[in-house]
């Protein structure tokens, strides 16, 4: 998705997300799956992509297992038997599934998250006219969230020259005082005072002020930013209704 | 005299939109979640139906989006500055505690501390805004932002109650974990089949394993978990709120408001 409007790139992955979701079928959502491998391969980014994955779906796909594998009540085929653990070729069958179809969604929208130009997104949601708070919110997060990770860590260090640390609940429960009350109180301080900073420039303005940065929105990712989703939308409907209704 | 260009005008009144949008998103995400109980089906408690999963997805997800549209614009400078910082607390303190080993989340201080300090409305739009920077990390988050947006709301309701006070902080996440567990867990049972973690999965599989459905499972899960979480995270945040310096607490809209009343009386 490199070298994509943010705006293709996220229709793109969205519509990808709802047809997988409501077609709910094996083999989709493992086509799905590998095409945001392959596509991360060509990216350059298929190990980030693999490792960032992996550790949102190991838990998630633990959870299936337990939940729909290990003490299935209603499958017929009992593959194995003791106590109240019953695991059945249906309840396999059903975490696989959703297995499957869990990791589709997640690597696409990782995927685009990964690919996307941040700043460009950022600029992208100002020019369509949608409130530059949310623009600011976003850039400030992204920009905040190594910042503050440092900022904790110096403190720890800090408190540990203090002599801060130990064993047992209680100490860890203090540590965990010493260290999150000072970064709370200078992030909010922080918050505060770039308050003031904004109000000067008159934060928010209108629409119409200079950007220094601009993006190209295709002819024809315009025709797919708008396409696909809509197609996508027909597809759900057809997908879902003969079942649902 | 010429219109101040950083004061919000005196009197101002809330345009029609901003009042509309938030009731149309809580009335989307009351419709989701009743139509996904009510009409659950019976492929459903095996957890692969596709209509429930896409209506969860969609339906919060729509209803948290709509809920942001017209509560961000409205927002004051000081509130819009204090919300990345909440966002960045949520994720790296939510890093930290489960690096300790605490048996909790703790990933919403951040959003709650928003609510105690800045109101309902902020603290809704920071559950939504701090799901959507988190999806950039976790796209699992992202059907959650009706849940998230749920929590500030409640603390920002709690507030105006007087939940700033320790005891009464206790009683009120204890309410709003029940309420944010009984509303999120359509999703967890529709979206994922479960639950997103291990320790929280082992519970779902025990209650089905007694023999309820997917649903009443991870709301009874839910309902061990997040009172518990959310009682611990609105304590923290209350004492948080009141370890800030009446400098700093005073920019904020709640405390503002409540240190006038206590002037005027």
């Amino acid at each position: 998705m490199t070298g994509l409007h943010p705006f293709t790139g996220l229709a793109l992955a969205a519509s990808a997300v709802a047809v997988t979701l409501a077609a709910s079928q094996w083999w989709l959502s493992l086509g799905m799956a590998a095409a945001a491998l392959v596509l991360g391969a060509l990216a350059g980014t298929a190990r980030r992509l693999a490792v960032l994955s992996a550790a949102v779906l190991a838990p998630l796909w633990l959870s299936q297992l337990m939940v729909h594998a290990l003490f299935d009540r209603t499958g017929s085929h009992v593959l194995a038997a003791a106590g109240p653990v019953r695991v059945t070729a249906e309840g396999l069958a059903a975490a696989g599934g959703l297995g499957l179809r869990t990791a589709a969604f997640v690597l696409v929208f990782l995927l685009y998250s990964l690919t996307v130009d941040r700043a460009g997104l950022i600029r992208t949601l100002d020019a369509a006219g949608i409130p530059a708070q949310l623009g600011y919110i976003l850039a400030a997060a992204l920009a905040l969230v190594p910042a503050t990770a440092d900022r904790l860590r110096a403190i720890a260090a800090a408190q540990a020259v203090r002599g801060a640390g130990g064993r047992g609940v209680a100490a860890r429960l203090r540590t965990a005082r010493l260290r999150a009350v000072p970064l709370v109180l200078s992030a909010v301080q922080d918050a505060a005072e770039r308050s003031v900073h904004l109000q000067l420039r008159g934060f928010p303005a209108g629409k119409d002020r200079t950007q220094y940065r601009s993006l190209v929105f295709r002819p024809w990712e315009r025709t797919v930013s708008v396409l696909a989703p809509c197609l996508a939308a027909a597809a759900v409907v057809l997908l879902v209704l003969p079942r649902g209704a | 005299m010429s219109e101040s260009l950083t004061l919000p005008s005196a009197g101002a009144a809330v345009p029609l939109r901003a009042r509309l949008l938030p009731l149309l998103g809580a009335l989307v995400i009351a419709a989701t979640y009743l139509m996904l109980v009510l009409l659950q089906p019976a492929e459903a408690a095996a957890g692969l139906a596709s209509w429930p999963a896409v209506a969860a997805f969609a339906g919060y997800l729509a209803g948290a989006v709509l809920l942001l549209a017209g509560v961000l614009p409205q927002l004051p400078t000081s509130v819009v500055a204090l919300i990345p910082a909440a966002l960045v607390l949520n994720i790296v303190l939510g890093q930290f505690v489960g690096s300790t080993l605490v048996p909790l989340y703790l990933d919403s201080i951040g959003t709650v501390l928003v609510g105690f300090l800045a109101g309902r409305s902020a603290g809704a739009a920071t559950g939504v805004l701090g799901s959507l920077v988190w999806s950039l990390f976790n796209p699992t988050v992202l059907p959650f932002a009706a849940g998230a947006a749920l929590i500030g709301f409640l603390a920002g309701s709690a507030a105006r109650l007087g939940a700033l006070r320790p005891y009464v902080a206790v009683v009120a996440g204890f309410i709003t974990g029940i309420v944010a567990g009984v509303v999120s867990a359509p999703v967890a049972a529709f979206v994922f089949g479960g639950t997103s973690g291990a320790a929280t999965g082992a519970l779902v599989a025990m209650f089905r394993a007694m023999g309820d459905s997917l649903l009443a499972s991870v709301t009874k899960q839910a309902l061990i978990s997040d009172p518990a979480d959310k009682a611990v995270t609105f304590l923290v945040a209350a004492l948080l709120v009141m370890a800030l310096p009446r400098r700093i607490r005073l920019q904020f809209p709640l405390p503002a408001r409540a240190a006038a009343r206590r002037a005027r009386s």
